[in-house]
């Protein structure tokens, strides 16, 4: 059980508070609602280059990290297509530190050229590092602009082009700041030896003066359903043949989420799944073998990734792979699959809730979908799913109309 | 109305509390140190043997035979063995580096007697089927094929072997071949030898039932080292000269960077002042190197320095992937930053900043019982206790930009270090 106390300031921020007697250290979570999906077309990877911003400093604080690690702690930030989010750990008696720069930094920030130059450059160095200099690097590219036609789902953080990075402009920055980073689009949450007291005390003194911002009202455009199967062929200087196919789902707080997350686990779940079993080890039509729920807010995907086995045609092993779909969709989990994936998404659910980052993240994601609460309802919500509730999402799913696959292939083969 | 520009105060370096390590042996010899605590029912087991990359006469030997604990027993196929483990929602994984191999159990504190019966089965009955071996070579050397296209492979592999030779583990190169001579007899003789009570420890951490010993020295405590002296051969290195090498590779956007050398671990005593030097120069995200390549240039995604001990060596190295157009000027850049921390005095300012993040740092390796437990076995294979990091502690308070001179000179001498460039 993470028990937490909850309040929010009159400008809107939400703050949440586990107090853990048994770290000497407290883990602060600022999350922002916003990230690559709340983008504009042609100004794609904007969200995840101004995280990188945010490290450049403030006209009260030159250097982010400076004042971080004089504290002793350590801290750092992602994006992801629905989220941005900073997290740091200081030792409990510093943590006023840490609630000081990031209200510093929600207020204002320094926006110069010269800071705007040099992260474009490093950001642009992360694209090449790691998407245009690895084998099988444009994966994510294909298959989002595949699946999705509408939703801003359809380009990844990281942005559709290096392009779109080079040409922002330090006008669009500061809209994009004052649009997106405010306190009332913001949740922050703490974990560890800092009582909900201390923390309720130091937020109100540093985040009451702000003010709350208008937001970007734009609606983000819904994905029209998917009516007919899509396909994309490729051909790249890599080892192996990747089949990959993915089907549209419903979004994270859901309940078709969970139910997919259980199946994607009797899938391709631990070492035992079917995949593991049947397409890899028995029928030698794979080498590896995964299927996993993407994870995303707004209506997601469940993902298929398989690397073909030497000697197997792509076709044969994608008709296998549809076999094994089949069968799931007909008969289901045995029970012994059933209380195999209750047991280990008890333990997935423990042990991701163990050190104070991890807690105090968790908190502000779960406020996000609705109230930081339903973290702990987690384990019985899922105890209630059945095996009829799976095959019925699964046969939901998992249709050709809703599919798209990529075939992309070794130069090699 | 706040005042905007007052920082909060800081208190200064606070004691931290050590966590407590418990010392038992088992009926068998075998050394069992307990740290416990946490706030979730959760539980965590490491077991470890002189079994590690120094140990093995050719290249896969040891990370083979240590990857095949987990495919199959005596009593378990590896299916079955998979089944069995996620049925009660364990985690059951190896752990393998240069010196040492071994496994990790992690689950719930209510499957504890389950999790010390299923990997002690696992560590002494292992079986190596062909069938299996042969799977997990064709998946290895897939994952081998692809992983070595990537210049920081390539680079890493280059490093290694230009600081200790061709022969010498920790720098034999895996290739193609070394897949074809890794034989199941083979791997069966490894483990008769190294995976034997004799040579084993166990790290336990989190919340263990009240039986918890005996469970461990019911399902390990039993058996018995079959004789034989674990043969850990000459493992001295060899005396090189550093070597300066490109490996052009073609369609690629950015180059790998490695610049090291041989140098002390962290049983010499200039070793904790060491590691303040290499974090001023590039182990923290405002270090040298880092302002110079990536902040003032953006040359790169990423840039650090780092030392790393094994039990027989030590490494000192620098690391980076940059921009192939800016090679040529990132290189010089590299260098001069060394040689900076030779000839001026470390800033009271940055030199206190390195102290405060480091003792954040050291703190951090406390957070928690799983943390403690690789905290502590980081310390107990080198032949220390938890206070090595007192001491380690003391020294970054107490180090002088005079001392962190003479430490940059001894050790970081740019006529020692190997350049490695691949892309």
């Amino acid at each position: 059980m993470i028990d937490f106390e909850r309040f929010t300031l009159e400008n809107g921020l939400k703050v949440i508070v586990h107090h853990d007697k048994s770290t000497q250290l407290t883990a602060l979570n600022l999350l922002y609602n916003v990230g690559a999906r709340h983008e504009e077309e042609n100004l794609t990877g904007f969200a995840h280059l101004f995280e990188h911003l945010m490290f450049g400093g403030t006209p009260v604080i030159p250097a982010f990290d400076v004042p971080v690690m004089m504290a002793g702690g350590e801290n750092n930030a992602f994006t992801n297509n629905d989220i941005t989010n900073y997290y740091l750990s200081l030792p409990s008696s510093n943590i006023e530190t840490g609630i000081w720069l990031e209200a510093d930094r929600m207020r204002e920030l320094n926006f110069s050229e010269k800071n705007l130059l040099t992260q474009k450059s490093v950001v642009i160095e992360e694209f090449k590092q790691r998407y245009l200099n690895q084998p099988y690097g444009d994966l994510m590219f294909l298959i989002r602009d595949l699946a999705y036609k509408v939703h801003p789902y359809r380009w990844p953080t990281i942005g559709k082009d290096p392009k779109h990075i080079e040409d922002a402009q330090l006008d669009d920055v500061k809209e994009f700041f004052y649009s997106h980073y405010a306190p009332n689009n913001a949740i922050l949450s703490f974990s560890g030896s800092t009582t909900a007291e201390e923390a309720y005390k130091l937020v109100k003194k540093w985040f009451d003066p702000l003010p709350a911002r208008e937001l970007k009202n734009k609606s983000i455009p819904e994905e029209p359903e998917q009516k007919e199967p899509r396909f994309l062929e490729v051909t790249r200087d890599v080892p192996a043949n990747l089949l990959v196919k993915s089907w549209h789902m419903g979004g994270r707080a859901g309940k078709q989420f969970k139910e997919m997350d259980l199946i994607t686990d009797i899938l391709s779940g631990g070492e035992s799944g079917r995949f593991e079993n049947r397409l890899v080890r028995e029928k030698r039509v794979f080498s590896e073998a995964n299927i996993y729920v993407s994870g995303e807010m707004d209506p997601g995907l469940v993902l298929f990734q398989g690397r073909v086995a030497e000697g197997i045609k792509m076709e044969k092993a994608e008709e296998i792979l549809n076999d094994e779909l089949n069968h799931f969709l007909n008969d289901g989990p045995t029970p012994t699959e059933m209380q195999k994936i209750i047991n280990r998404f008890e333990s997935t659910h423990l042990l991701g809730n163990i050190n104070s980052g991890s807690i105090a993240m968790n908190l502000a994601l779960y406020e996000l979908m609705g109230d930081a609460g339903n973290l702990n309802r987690e384990p019985e919500l899922y105890r209630q799913i059945t095996p009829t509730d799976l095959i019925s999402t699964a046969r939901e799913v998992f249709t050709p109309e809703n599919c798209s696959t990529i075939l992309y292939r070794s130069d090699k083969r | 109305m706040i005042n905007h520009q007052a920082q909060p105060g800081l208190k200064p370096f606070a004691g931290y509390e050590i966590p407590e390590v418990e010392r038992l042996t088992l009926s068998n010899g075998v050394p069992l140190f307990i740290i416990e605590g946490g706030a979730q029912e959760v539980v965590r087991i490491e077991f470890i043997f002189n079994a590690g990359i120094v140990t093995e006469t050719k290249p896969l030997l040891a990370s083979a035979t240590n990857s095949m604990l987990l495919e199959g027993t005596l009593a378990h196929s590896a299916s079955e063995l998979n089944e069995i483990i996620d049925y009660h929602g364990a985690y059951i994984g190896t752990s393998f580096d240069s010196d040492h191999g071994g496994l990790v159990a992690v689950g719930l504190s209510r499957e504890f007697e389950k999790l010390v019966e299923l990997s002690s089965e696992m560590i002494f009955t292992s079986s190596f089927p062909d069938d299996e071996l042969s799977l997990y070579l064709t998946r290895r050397l897939e994952s081998f094929r692809i992983h070595s296209q990537k210049v920081s492979f390539i680079a890493r592999a280059a490093f290694q072997e230009a600081l200790f030779g061709k022969e010498h583990p920790y720098g034999k190169q895996i290739v193609e071949q070394s897949f074809a001579e890794i034989s199941s007899d083979g791997l069966k003789a490894f483990h008769a030898h190294h995976y034997t009570p004799a040579n084993m420890t166990i790290i336990v951490s989190g919340r263990l039932p009240e039986d918890g010993i005996h469970i461990l020295d019911k399902h390990i405590g039993g058996f018995r080292s079959n004789g034989g002296t674990v043969e850990t051969g000459d493992k001295k290195v060899p005396s090189l000269k550093p070597q300066t090498i490109h490996i052009k590779k073609s369609g690629t956007v950015q180059s790998a960077i490695k610049i090291g050398c041989r140098t002390i671990n962290k049983t010499h005593p200039d070793y904790h002042g060491l590691k303040v030097v290499s974090t001023i120069l590039g182990g923290y995200f405002g270090s040298r190197l880092m302002k110079s390549l990536r902040e003032e240039k953006g040359f790169v995604y990423g840039i650090s320095s780092g030392v790393t001990s094994m039990v027989n060596s030590g490494i000192f190295v620098i690391n980076c992937e940059v921009g192939s157009g800016y090679l040529d000027e990132a290189i010089p850049m590299i260098y001069n930053d060394i040689a900076l921390l030779k000839e001026t005095p470390v800033g009271s300012d940055e030199l206190n900043l390195v102290k405060n993040y480091l003792y954040g740092e050291i703190l951090r390796l406390f957070d928690g019982p799983f943390t403690t437990a690789e905290t502590f076995r980081s310390a107990h294979l080198f032949g220390n206790d938890l206070n090595y990091f007192k001491r380690m502690l003391t020294k970054v308070e107490n180090i002088t930009s005079d001392e962190i001179i003479h430490l940059a000179r001894t050790y970081l001498v740019k006529e020692e270090m190997s350049q490695i460039i691949a892309g």
